[in-house]
């Protein structure tokens, strides 16, 4: 299915219909998402909002294709994966998802560029290709002049810009960040949400995990969740 | 923003490249280098572990095996019930004639072997082992002279003996007399390494110099020797030569030798306390090995469980963690094995002295690599059990 994804623009590019996940059973079982759904199209960035327990963070990892809902289904780019085995997914979150961590999650004995060529090679790209294409993806965060300097020896702002870079490499359809400014000085955090601004602009579909009131004016919507729910499923546009 | 999307290379999969992997375990090993010292030194201490221990039991195998392995006879002719050449009993040279007659049979040449005192010429005495073949025999005599001839022999009590017992027999250069069992004895000539397992030196002398120095009466023999007529039925022969003679047993040479081998290494437990002692060293690698990769790995799972988030196989960390593995085991093999080289080397001499062939070295090779893969097994156990999920909390 990976190869035969085609996009047809009237589609949203990742729909979530009546999700539900349940963690446990029996007396513990515990119901984090509980019916929720959710459409992202191609340039849309859409901010996950929510408090500690909402449900956001569950429903993050089911659209990226991390977990399977309990129930439910999750379409990618008009193809059902909510029912693919576990390396289906894998397979799927490689070529088509773009994940940002809160904590950058960078390797810290490859340099910038090694980051980025660790998920170029993943994706099948090497050699002098995947030089000249970590190089590029930098020098798009802003960083080609730091392509040799390690994680340690960078910025929170610029790891998370390396971060990004690294989550390109596969030019993915869809990219999901998880707290990515929570770790930044207000100036690094506004420089990575106009990244995200410009990858949408550029035709992917940004969702962000965020408790950053910093940054609530930069997304196309907002969604809101509380006990496993979306509160307010009207959508907020903003300016 | 330029965006290209990546082509996969037409001849590779999505499971990532050897060359990444290798740097990524070559990157882990290096970044903590207390513990890739720790993990060297573990790896090191195992291979010259097992490698002094395996070379002490191949040396101690053509030790024990030396005598036959260096005699030209196809076939021995023993004392029924004897299990190694340094403990056989007499035979009745008589014997040899019914040996000729036997189809096949080219040649039967008698050998005796017996045990001595050796009355140093500074006091003391010391056990030896008499060695007697025919002067004029040409399936058995000493090997790796290097001073004085064979046919020095031929002189009344003249003996050779080994370089690496001299001082211990109390002797330093041709010419010097000794005793054996109260007789007068000459030393004519010098061997270099003929080591014997039981410490009770080889002493070649003539058949009938041993029998003058042991006392015994002029038909006493240990063995047969015998050389096979070209395209002779070996087992043909052995099988004829017992129906004719009841009271003895026939080995093919390879055969006693093994027999030889087999008896000094494991009735008497020497082998088998050097196998126990080198299966210690495996023991003892694999435990450090794997504690330090486990130690890495729990390290690094955070990148481990972001490598499955961004989709990565999970071939593609077993890959990273037997890459590391690998190369512990390459660079700690080079360094064992270099150390017991030069162990080897300097040990050359001993009474005792291990020997590294190159299968051996390479069999070490294999076993280090098995050892250290085997020790990735752990680790490996730990990255399946891996949530990528952990990612996002």
């Amino acid at each position: 299915m990976t190869a035969a994804l085609a996009h047809r623009p009237a589609e949203p590019v990742l729909a979530a219909r009546d999700i539900r996940h349940v963690y446990g059973s029996g007396a513990t079982a515990f119901e984090a998402v509980r019916g929720v759904s959710f459409e992202i199209h191609r340039g849309e960035v859409v901010l996950l909002l929510g408090p500690s327990g909402s449900g956001k963070t569950t429903l993050l990892q089911i659209l990226g294709g991390l977990l399977r809902p309990t129930h439910g289904t999750l379409s990618l780019l008009g193809e059902t994966i909510s029912g693919l085995s576990l390396e289906r997914l894998a397979a799927l979150r490689l070529q088509h998802f773009g994940f940002v961590f809160q904590a950058y999650n960078l390797f810290p004995t490859l340099t910038a560029a090694g980051n980025v060529e660790v998920a170029l090679d993943l994706v099948g790209m090497r050699g002098r290709a995947a030089r000249q294409r970590a190089q590029q993806l930098l020098e798009d965060v802003g960083l080609g002049d730091r392509g040799h300097h390690y994680p340690a020896q960078l910025s929170g702002g610029q790891r998370q810009r390396v971060a990004i870079a690294r989550a390109l490499a596969a030019d993915p359809a869809v990219v999901l960040a998880d707290e990515p400014t929570a770790a930044l000085d207000s100036h690094s955090g506004a420089n990575v949400v106009s990244l995200f601004r410009r990858l949408a602009d550029d035709g992917r579909a940004i969702v962000i995990v965020t408790h950053d009131s910093r940054i609530l004016d930069r997304g196309d919507r907002i969604v809101e969740m509380e006990d496993g729910r979306v509160v307010d499923p009207a959508h907020r546009r903003h300016p | 923003m330029a965006s290209q999307t990546p082509r996969p290379h037409a001849r590779t999969t999505l499971a990532g490249s050897w060359r990444m992997t290798t740097l990524l375990a070559w990157r882990n090993l290096a970044h903590d280098r207390v513990r890739l010292v720790v993990t060297l030194v573990g790896i090191v201490f195992s291979v010259v572990l097992m490698g002094m221990q395996t070379g002490l039991l191949v040396g101690f195998t053509r030790t024990t095996a030396g005598l036959v392995e260096h005699a030209r006879a196809d076939l021995w002719v023993v004392p029924k019930g004897t299990l190694d050449v340094d403990l056989g009993g007499p035979l009745d040279e008589r014997r040899r004639y019914q040996a000729m007659a036997v189809p096949g049979v080219a040649r039967v040449e008698p050998y005796f072997i017996n045990f001595a005192r050796w009355h140093k010429p500074g006091g003391g005495t010391e056990s030896i082992q008499l060695v007697g073949f025919p002067i004029d025999g040409t399936l058995a005599g000493p090997w790796q002279l290097v001073e004085g001839q064979r046919e020095d022999l031929r002189r009344p009590d003249a003996v050779i003996v080994d370089r690496l017992y001299a001082r211990k027999l109390g002797v330093e250069r041709i010419g010097d007399t000794v005793e054996i069992n109260g007789r007068r004895a000459r030393v004519v000539g010098f061997t270099q390494g003929v080591r014997t397992f039981t410490q009770s030196p080889y002493v070649f002398a003539t058949l009938a110099n041993v029998r003058h120095f042991v006392g015994a009466p002029e038909r006493t023999v240990g063995y047969l020797l015998i050389a096979l007529q070209p395209g002779a039925d070996a087992a043909q022969v052995e099988a004829d030569i017992e129906a004719r003679i009841p009271e003895v047993e026939v080995y093919q040479a390879a055969a006693f030798a093994k027999s030889s081998s087999d008896y000094w290494l494991y009735t008497t437990g020497a082998g088998f306390s050097l196998v126990i002692s080198a299966l210690l060293g495996l023991v003892v690698g694999v435990v450090i090995v794997a504690q330090t990769l486990y130690a890495s790995t729990i390290d690094r799972l955070p990148e481990y469980a972001t490598l499955k988030a961004m989709g990565a196989p999970a071939s593609y960390l077993y890959r990273i963690i037997v890459t590391q593995a690998a190369i512990g085991a390459a660079v700690g093999y080079g360094v064992g094995l270099a150390i017991v080289e030069v162990l080897v080397w300097a040990s050359r001499n001993a009474s005792a002295a291990p020997i590294l062939p190159p299968w051996l070295a390479g069999a070490l090779g294999l076993l280090t690599l098995a050892m250290c893969i085997a020790a990735a097994v752990i680790s490996i156990r730990k990255v399946m059990s891996i949530d990528p999920v952990g990612v996002f909390r």
